[in-house]
């Protein structure tokens, strides 16, 4: 599905930070969102998920995002916000998973085959029974991204899927995403992890002061010491290394090392 | 370099109200803390560690414990009753005070509450600021901050009061990148002994003169960071940082072992011995 955005407006009141963009399109498949802290990442998907009352238009595949939402939101966006507890409600774990899928009147056993597999897919079957607020913040996270894949959505907009996930999760998560995006589902996801980035190779939106500043594959962005300096950010560790050993080719990952 | 702390654990188990299982097994270590790098997958135990340290257990979550730990000789629980320990919490939103209108009022809160003068709060509020990239945001509402400043804010409250130990579980995962480079080179030259739980491998192996790995609450190993990636090179529940998996790839180590900064991995590649 195509995400097509045009003079898109946002402003927080008594804050001089404001989203503008004039135009940009998500097409199916990854797009993450890199910037500094307070660029308007999470503000950008906000907007996409019609969380906040912005200006301009937002469509999909043509229909504007209201009437897009109106034939039943959870089936459509699928949306995880950057701080967990944000998000969970429930008493249990399994609640959690399975709640999405009530408010679908899907039949009972349906509702449990799925919320049983998305548990067992993100590891986190063993704590079915336990409150979501017991759980620490890894699996918190892993849990809020059960909760949108049990519901197969079209669209996947996940605000930092990776913070505090340990390394084994991570690997998990970076699988996942892959099966989406095999899938021909669009993902706009937030991330600060350039070796992360680099590692997926797939298009990235920088963004700066409310506004699109890179749009492109990684290298041509990684490799621009101008556009780095002026996004306040930083290529990834690998390709720093890279430079330093002075590849001809600086590799972005661990992949393309020969 | 720095003050170090002698910490002494000696057969600590530990677990929570409710909870069979251990959270801690055995903990038993005699070490130098410096800056120590606390490691290891999710469950292993590493904020349970912290939250020990810090005295936090028994007094706000109910735990069993048995075994003893000791800071530079005193039990923990004296040591905590005259020094000041500072913990900065996985989830920053939750330790901020709620009542501080500005960002400089929240870093300013602990300061007030230890009873400083407004001159020599002002001078640590500027300069953890400085420290923190938040100079630019003293006077915005801490709710208008951003993941990643909020992070930063809950640091900067804590460093303000000058701990005699500062302990920290994840505190970069919000940050972005440049925010993250900040706060390890401060680190890095930060005199107050430090354990830091993160998964920034790279950044651990760069600042800590040690590791301490954990896995499903036990100490698996505690060493110099090269000793620990080396012994764990095959082990793929353990990160392992940039330097390493590349010095691995291309064959070369640096004395003896893969080399686990840029430093070692350019030292590795120009002259260190080839696989």
């Amino acid at each position: 599905m195509e995400i097509t955005i045009k003079n898109l407006q946002y402003s927080y009141p008594g804050s001089p930070f404001s989203l503008n963009l004039p135009e940009y399109v998500f097409a199916p498949g990854l797009t993450t969102l890199i910037g500094q802290n307070g660029a308007g990442k999470s503000t950008l998907l906000k907007a996409v998920a019609g969380l906040i009352d912005f200006d301009g238009e937002i469509d999909f595949d043509g229909e504007n995002l209201q009437d897009f939402l109106a034939k039943g939101r959870l089936t459509k966006i699928g949306y995880t916000f950057q701080d967990p507890n944000d998000q969970l409600f429930n008493s249990t774990v399994y609640k959690e998973v399975a709640w999405g899928l009530e408010q679908l009147k899907m039949p009972e056993d349906e509702v449990e085959k799925r919320t049983i597999s998305t548990l067992d897919k993100l590891g986190l079957t063993e704590f079915k029974g336990l409150n979501p607020y017991d759980l620490s913040l890894s699996d918190k996270k892993l849990l809020t991204l059960a909760t949108v894949l049990a519901l197969d959505p079209a669209i996947y907009l996940f605000d930092e899927p990776l913070m505090c996930l340990d390394y084994p999760s991570r690997q998990l998560v970076s699988q996942l995403f892959n099966e989406l995006i095999n899938e021909g589902k669009t993902i706009i996801m937030i991330c600060h992890d350039m070796d992360w980035v680099a590692e997926m190779g797939s298009r990235i939106c920088v963004m700066a002061g409310g506004q699109v500043a890179y749009d492109g594959l990684p290298r041509g962005f990684f490799e621009n010491e101008q556009l780095l300096k002026e996004n306040g950010l930083l290529p990834p560790r690998v390709y720093q290394l890279s430079k330093m050993l002075n590849m001809a080719t600086p590799c972005l990952s661990l992949a393309e090392i020969q | 370099m720095g003050n170090h702390l002698q910490v002494a654990f000696d057969q600590v188990n530990l677990n929570y109200a409710g909870f069979d299982e251990l959270a801690l097994k055995k903990l038993t270590l005699h070490s130098e803390i410096n800056k120590v790098g606390l490691i290891g997958p999710s469950h292993a135990g590493k904020s349970t560690l912290l939250y020990l340290l810090a005295g936090v257990l028994d007094q706000v979550i109910p735990t069993e414990k048995s075994g003893t730990i000791a800071l530079d000789g005193q039990d923990l629980v004296n040591w905590l009753a005259s020094k000041q320990i500072g913990l900065v919490l996985q989830d920053p939103a939750s330790q901020l005070s709620g009542m501080a209108d500005t960002v400089f009022d929240e870093i300013a809160f602990g300061l007030y509450n230890q009873g400083l003068e407004e001159a020599e709060i002002e001078k640590r509020v500027q300069a953890v600021a400085q420290k923190l990239d938040l100079e630019d945001f003293l006077d915005q509402a801490p709710t208008a901050l951003s993941g990643g400043q909020i992070q930063r804010l809950a640091i900067a409250s804590i460093i303000a009061l000058k701990p005699d130990l500062l302990l920290l579980d994840d505190p970069t995962s919000q940050m972005d990148p440049l925010g993250r480079q900040h706060f390890f080179a401060w680190l890095k030259e930060s005199d107050c002994p430090v354990i830091i739980a993160s998964s920034e491998i790279d950044d651990l192996a760069e600042v800590c003169d040690q590791l301490w790995v954990l896995e499903d609450g036990e100490l698996q190993m505690a060493g110099k960071p090269a000793d620990i990636f080396m012994k764990f090179a095959n082990d793929q529940e353990i990160a392992k940082p940039a330097a390493f998996l590349m010095g691995e790839k291309m064959g070369c180590k640096f004395d003896g072992h893969y080399p686990v900064t840029a430093d070692e991995l350019m030292k590795a590649a120009a002259y260190g011995n080839h696989d």
